[in-house]
């Protein structure tokens, strides 16, 4: 099958076309589909080695893009990386064609600012996402998080708590008519003294703005995953010295 | 054309067995919400459309469901479900003007698509990674320009291996983008709709 080669900095499982499936070890080049390949890049469990291919095929063309900071003043840096974004500090805003509003309190990597913007993409004819966001990572639900005054208006608009919660430190917006309506309502609400889980979602259920939701833990095994991969490496290279300390053993 | 309604499909004599079981929870919530099944034969017990089978049982009628329901807000409910509470939040969403309101599944990430036959799966996670999955067991949707395209789309995709019917949706969502909106997992494997996955195989 056609697509992107990448080399894996984790182990990873890829199919061949007739759905085999191949075990891959860090360090390996494997051929997958674009959409994958950007996912494994952001989670950090692959990367394209040349700098300039990395940002080409995880991010594309990035130059509408821009990041709207909810804190004046913080440094975006840590965020983007080397990636030619804009920045500003307009707050809960679209400044930018693409805009990615960030809270600095939810930790990104430059990669994974990239990739959000992916989502946003016009591609061909195809209708496309207006908002790429994050849900939050186990069954929570909007009646685990706020005050009491939020879940009871939460539950009055929406008729029930029992949704799942995004994450709202880190939203990906493509600037049209619905998303600027979302925002104003986001921003109103936060104004208002509702909390940031619930002003979030109630803004986004009144306007309805088409949406990608990144599936939760999207970012978060990068590290876990490495760690798991040099232990194999220890234990692979112990192995083998075992190995060939009874073979030497054997020949004398 | 009625405003809401409730989408039963039902092929085979168990799968009609367990959609009797599982209307007989729903009517105890929502007595006044008209019912219809689809199955391949006439039903005596409730309102049927008799509609042909194609590949696997039921995943047919499923991406057919847009043109088969006559319902403007319908709400699908697999037949091994059993009802618990109460399931007006989803045609509310609707009401906001979400075009379909559904649950994500409990497999996610490295477990994505893991149901499908390989070489559907190596080609999905080729073609879109994996996405967020929605779990079709449990669907709200509103009819529109959107949702019509949508399933159109979902149809052409399920035609190319005939089997489940998951792994189409995503690459059709893609594809035709629709309002989507997440209910919590009570909705479909929870607390308000209980869901004995698999329960309708033979």
């Amino acid at each position: 099958m056609a697509g992107v080669w990448i080399q894996l900095k984790t182990a990873r499982t890829i199919y061949r076309a007739d759905g085999t499936p191949e075990n891959k070890q860090p360090g390996n080049w494997v051929q997958i589909g674009k959409a994958q390949a950007r996912e494994w890049i952001a989670d950090g469990s692959a990367c394209i080695p040349d700098e300039t291919k990395h940002r080409a095929v995880l991010a594309g063309d990035l130059k509408d893009c821009g990041v709207s900071v909810r804190v004046p003043g913080v440094d975006a840096k840590p965020a983007i990386g080397r990636y030619e974004l804009a920045v500003s500090f307009a707050g809960i805003a679209l400044p930018y064609v693409r805009t990615l509003v960030w809270h600095p309190e939810y930790a990104l990597l430059p990669d994974q600012s990239a990739y959000g913007f992916t989502k946003l993409e016009v591609v061909d004819e195809h209708d496309t996402w207006e908002m790429a966001a994050i849900l939050t990572a186990g069954d929570m639900t909007m009646g685990m998080v706020g005050s009491e005054a939020d879940r009871q208006g939460t539950q009055k608009l929406i008729g029930t708590l029992d949704v799942p919660v995004y994450e709202s430190r880190a939203v990906w917006l493509r600037r049209t008519g619905n998303t600027e309506k979302m925002v104003m309502a986001w921003a109103e609400l936060l104004a208002q003294g509702v909390g940031e889980e619930h002003a979030f979602l109630r803004a986004l259920y009144a306007t309805a703005p088409l949406t990608c939701t990144l599936k939760p833990g999207w970012m978060r095994n990068w590290y876990e995953e490495e760690q798991r991969a040099l232990e194999w490496k220890r234990k692979a290279a112990k192995a083998r010295k075992r190995v060939k300390g009874r073979v030497v053993q054997a020949a004398r | 054309m009625n405003e809401r309604g409730v989408c039963y499909v039902a092929y085979g004599r168990k799968a009609e067995q367990e959609t009797r079981d599982a209307i007989s929870t729903l009517t105890i919530y929502h007595s006044t919400l008209p019912i219809i099944v689809i199955s391949d034969r006439k039903q005596t017990w409730c309102r049927t459309i008799v509609f042909e089978d194609k590949g696997m049982p039921g995943r047919w009628a499923k991406v057919n469901l847009y043109n088969l329901s006559p319902y403007s807000q319908t709400l699908f409910l697999d037949a091994d479900t059993r009802i618990y509470g109460d399931l007006s939040a989803g045609f509310r969403a609707l009401e906001a003007g979400w075009d379909i309101a559904i649950v994500p599944s409990t497999k996610q990430g490295n477990e994505a698509f893991h149901h499908l036959g390989k070489v559907e799966r190596a080609v999905t996670l080729n073609e879109i990674g994996t996405p967020l999955q929605l779990n079709t067991g449990v669907m709200w949707f509103a009819r529109n320009e959107r949702t019509e395209k949508l399933w159109a789309e979902w149809r052409k995709e399920w035609l190319r291996w005939k089997d489940k019917d998951q792994g189409a949706l995503h690459r059709a969502l893609i594809k035709t983008p629709a309002r989507v909106w997440l209910m919590g997992r009570a909705y479909n494997g929870g607390v308000i709709v209980a869901h004995r996955f698999g329960g309708c195989k033979a």
